[in-house]
């Protein structure tokens, strides 16, 4: 009798695990036809109505740290924070990009600028946005109350603040109210307003009606980070788990334009698995991007596509230790690297050799003829009388390992060694920072300012360890420039000293790809955000 | 008894605290830090500002120190705050144990559900067929890694057949029911269940296999108990601590294991949680998990201990 019981006790327990799970299987399972999942392309182009618009699942390789803006510490986070903030401008795709400003005037010689806001920029609670709380979000950052946090650095560009982005001294904050939809940004140096605005900081607006009575020492740690109301195009719903999975909602009325989709979902999705979760239609853009190998396979199946960003480009360099390797050598290792092989390795084929890190799209840029030349390698080394016994020490993520293994070979047919040490990026950029490592392999999105590299090899870098100040001047004399012949010849002449130098040694530079499903395109994610506004849904 | 309950307890405690000592320890000795990590966004951070974040954060100060700061107030009941997240870790731990402990618990019932009574089956049928599939199932589990499982899995039941979601807890756009919890609980619990599924095998199997010459269980045979009886009864019964043990030994593994389980699947557990604040320094997450978990593994040693005597009521005397 007690047998019969336990054995009965047993075949239920199983069919009711079996059950649930069939069970669930049948309702849980996407169904490509009748739901969101990612259906495969129907064949209609028509545009999105307002009664279809689909629910997105938005991918990210890495977790957001915050939904607070000014603390994001990844392009991931930014990608979130993007959603539901508004920048003042971003970079576009050759020409600035004005998103909350509607246009931004150069005054008083370069040393300041005028902004002049989109009057229809709102918060989500429908209060609008205005130029004060503008000013009140640059005097809240800049004050030493406020704290440091990963993007306040943005700020040190305005007048009377440190390197820091901090208020300092006497000097007022170069912020000036001017009416409800104007401000003035005065800064230290001259800025054009193209390298203003391809300078991609990140700048931000707080709604001061919200936050403008907490101490603002307390605003970063504010419980409103965890369910915040921002001016940009998405509403934030729910986060059920922290920096893992955010609820959002599109804003009917976003200023910048109609959004093609009703509800965002961003979710955190493995690299390795990415490729997998759009195959199977859980999720419909994967930012940053799938490797070079895998997009290639997985395009067009079960309508997978891909998006290639005009507007940036994926640097990969050596970022060397100035102070440890002489000038001869770095034109050395440039010489001796087989970059078309590099390319090969490190993008699948996809990228192009290149000569610096600036974006080569630039129409005015040098031509940039790479050639391989071990004779000439061997010759630099020979006239600084080179210790072929010297082992430099070369720092990369494990992302780069290949690469690394191939620049160590190139490099010793020229009697340069090299020791790899393969880490996690933190570790690679504290031991270029102390010099326990003379040299580690850098990937970074840049753009068409001529600019956006400079604070690698500027005074002070500690990147690169430089101790001089010519790099800055070249910036300045590029930023100061009256007319554009003249504009034209300093950036030759900057190009040409990186040349000459070699601070950094270019690779090779990929294009940005993003892999999205068969529901939504026209989705550029760079470094500094996207415009989900410009997606185009089905 | 309660003697030597207390004993454990204390045993178990000064324990915890040496392992907070290592874990600080080791975390410190990673290169980096959590203002390293800002430099990264910040090329153009000067010297002045890195040591000045780093005397704001405490994070120049001697590890005693920090350490016996971290220590009272974790005391108190404050696991400190995440300063990436700039959020308190209970909040966060609060949102991400649960998900863990469902994935971790049901890896553990379907390794013992499966693996007890194949473990058995084989034992009493060596050489069997049943014995050989057990011994396969038990060497793939030992011997091939989580994650290679995890991917052959993915691209079987979710790329190929498209029976199960690759990812996640919950659809994204679903209704976060219990169904649609279990459907993605399916893959990563079997394949986490795998790796002890071996070892539970092969534990019982020889523990069972052991007791089947004893005398005892030729008597309950004479005496004319049906095989099942025997089995359960007489050869189970007495087999089960050695079981019991590996069992419980299993429990901190399982937490281990689902790191590598929770980040392929995308399972906003404890484990991705984790990865993450390693990755960016987040030192007062790392050690309130490691507090955690090894909270875990100390309590299921006390209740091992202490179910021993409910199996075998001699040890209480002895």
């Amino acid at each position: 009798m007690e047998i019969k019981k336990r054995i009965t006790g047993l075949v239920l327990a199983l069919l009711f695990i079996v059950g649930s799970i069939s069970g669930c299987n049948k309702s849980a399972v996407p169904d490509f036809e009748s739901k969101d999942h990612a259906a495969p392309p129907t064949g209609s182009d028509e545009a999105t109505s307002t009664m279809e618009k689909p629910d997105l699942v938005y991918a990210l390789s890495t977790s957001w740290n915050t939904l607070f803006p000014y603390n994001t510490n990844n392009s991931d986070a930014t990608m979130v924070s993007n959603k539901l903030f508004t920048l003042l401008t971003t970079p576009g795709d050759g020409a600035p990009e004005y998103m909350a400003a509607d246009s931004v005037e150069s005054i008083e010689d370069g040393y300041a600028i005028l902004v002049y806001l989109k009057p229809a920029c709102t918060w989500s609670d429908g209060t609008p946005c205005t130029a004060e709380d503008w000013i009140w979000t640059f005097e809240t950052v800049t004050d030493p109350e406020f704290g440091l946090f990963n993007r306040t650095s943005n700020m040190n560009v305005i007048a009377g603040t440190d390197v820091s982005g901090i208020k300092s001294g006497d000097e007022a904050l170069g912020v000036e109210f001017v009416d409800t939809n104007t401000f003035i940004m005065r800064f230290k140096t001259p800025e054009s307003i193209d390298d203003f605005v391809d300078d991609a900081r990140q700048f931000y607006c707080m709604p001061k009606h919200i936050l403008g009575d907490t101490p603002i020492s307390e605003i970063a740690s504010s419980d409103f980070w965890y369910h915040p109301i921002g001016n940009g195009p998405c509403v934030f719903v729910d986060e059920p788990t922290t920096g893992q999975e955010l609820l959002l909602q599109a804003r009917d009325d976003y200023f910048l334009g109609e959004l093609p989709f009703n509800k965002l979902t961003m979710i955190v999705v493995d690299k390795s698995n990415a490729a997998n979760a759009f195959l199977n239609g859980e999720i419909d853009i994967f930012y940053p991007s799938l490797q070079d190998s895998v997009i290639d396979e997985v395009i067009g199946q079960n309508g997978v596509q891909m998006n290639v960003d005009k507007s940036t480009r994926t640097e990969t360099g050596i970022c060397i230790n100035n102070e440890a390797v002489n000038v001869n050598v770095r034109k050395a290792i440039d010489l001796l690297l087989d970059k078309e092989v590099l390319v090969q390795i490190g993008t699948n084929g996809v990228g192009r050799p290149e000569g610096d890190l600036l974006n080569g799209d630039l129409s005015w840029y040098l031509t940039y003829n790479y050639e391989r030349n071990v004779e000439g390698a061997k010759a630099l080394l020979e006239a600084v009388d080179y210790d072929y016994n010297t082992v430099f020490k070369l720092g990369c993520t494990e992302s780069n390992q290949n690469v690394a293994i191939a620049i160590q070979q190139f490099l010793s047919e020229g009697g340069i060694q090299i020791e790899l040490t393969v880490n996690d990026g933190t570790t690679v950029f504290a031991n270029q920072r102390s010099g326990d490592i003379d040299m580690c392999i850098v990937s970074f999105t840049s753009n068409y300012s001529v600019a956006c590299m400079a604070v690698m090899f500027k005074n002070g870098a500690p990147m690169t360890h430089i101790k001089e100040d010519k790099w800055d001047r070249y910036i300045s004399d590029i930023n100061t420039s009256t007319s554009d012949d003249e504009r034209i010849a300093f950036i030759h002449e900057y190009l040409q000293a990186l040349r000459d130098e070699c601070p950094i040694v270019a690779l090779y530079s990929r294009p940005n790809r993003v892999v999205t499903s068969s529901k939504v395109t026209n989705v550029y994610s760079s470094a500094f955000g996207d415009c989900c506004w410009k997606w185009i849904t089905k | 008894m309660k003697r030597k309950v207390f004993s454990r307890l204390m045993f178990s405690a000064l324990m915890l605290l040496l392992l907070t000592v290592l874990v600080f320890t080791l975390s410190n000795m990673m290169t980096g830090n959590e203002v390293d990590l800002m430099r990264i966004e910040n090329p153009e951070m000067t010297d002045e500002t890195y040591q000045a974040l780093l005397h704001e954060r405490g994070l120049d100060r001697p590890a005693v120190v920090r350490y016996w700061d971290w220590l009272t107030s974790f005391l108190k009941g404050n696991m400190g705050t995440s300063t990436v997240q700039n959020r308190p870790v209970s909040g966060i731990i609060a949102t991400r144990i649960g998900p863990t402990i469902i994935l971790s618990f049901t890896a553990l019932f379907l390794a013992v559900i499966i693996g007890v009574p194949l473990g058995i089956m084989s034992a009493y049928r060596p050489y069997s067929a049943w014995d050989n599939v057990a011994s396969v199932v038990a060497f793939i589990g030992s011997s091939v890694p989580g994650f290679v499982l995890a991917l052959i899995g993915i691209y079987v039941f979710s790329v190929k057949l498209q029976w199960l979601p690759t990812q996640g807890m919950y659809y994204s756009n679903g209704d976060h029911s219990l169904g649609d919890l279990l459907v993605h609980l399916v893959m990563p619990a079997i394949l986490l269940s795998f790796g002890m599924l071996g070892s539970q095998i092969k534990q019982t199997r020889s523990a069972v296999l052991e007791v089947m010459n004893e005398d005892y269980i030729k008597t309950a045979r004479a005496k004319g108990l049906t095989e099942f009886r025997v089995i359960v009864k007489h050869a189970f019964k007495n087999a089960l601590i050695p079981i019991v043990t590996s069992i419980g030994l299993a429990v901190p593994r399982l937490f281990g294991g689902s790191v590598t389980i929770e980040k392929i699947f995308s399972w906003p557990g404890m484990g991705s949680f984790i990865i993450s604040s390693i990755n960016s320094r987040d030192f007062d997450p790392i050690m309130a998990v490691a507090v955690i978990i090894c909270v875990i593994t100390l309590v299921t040693n006390v209740l091992l201990d202490m179910l021993y005597v409910i199996i075998n009521p001699k040890l209480s005397k002895e």
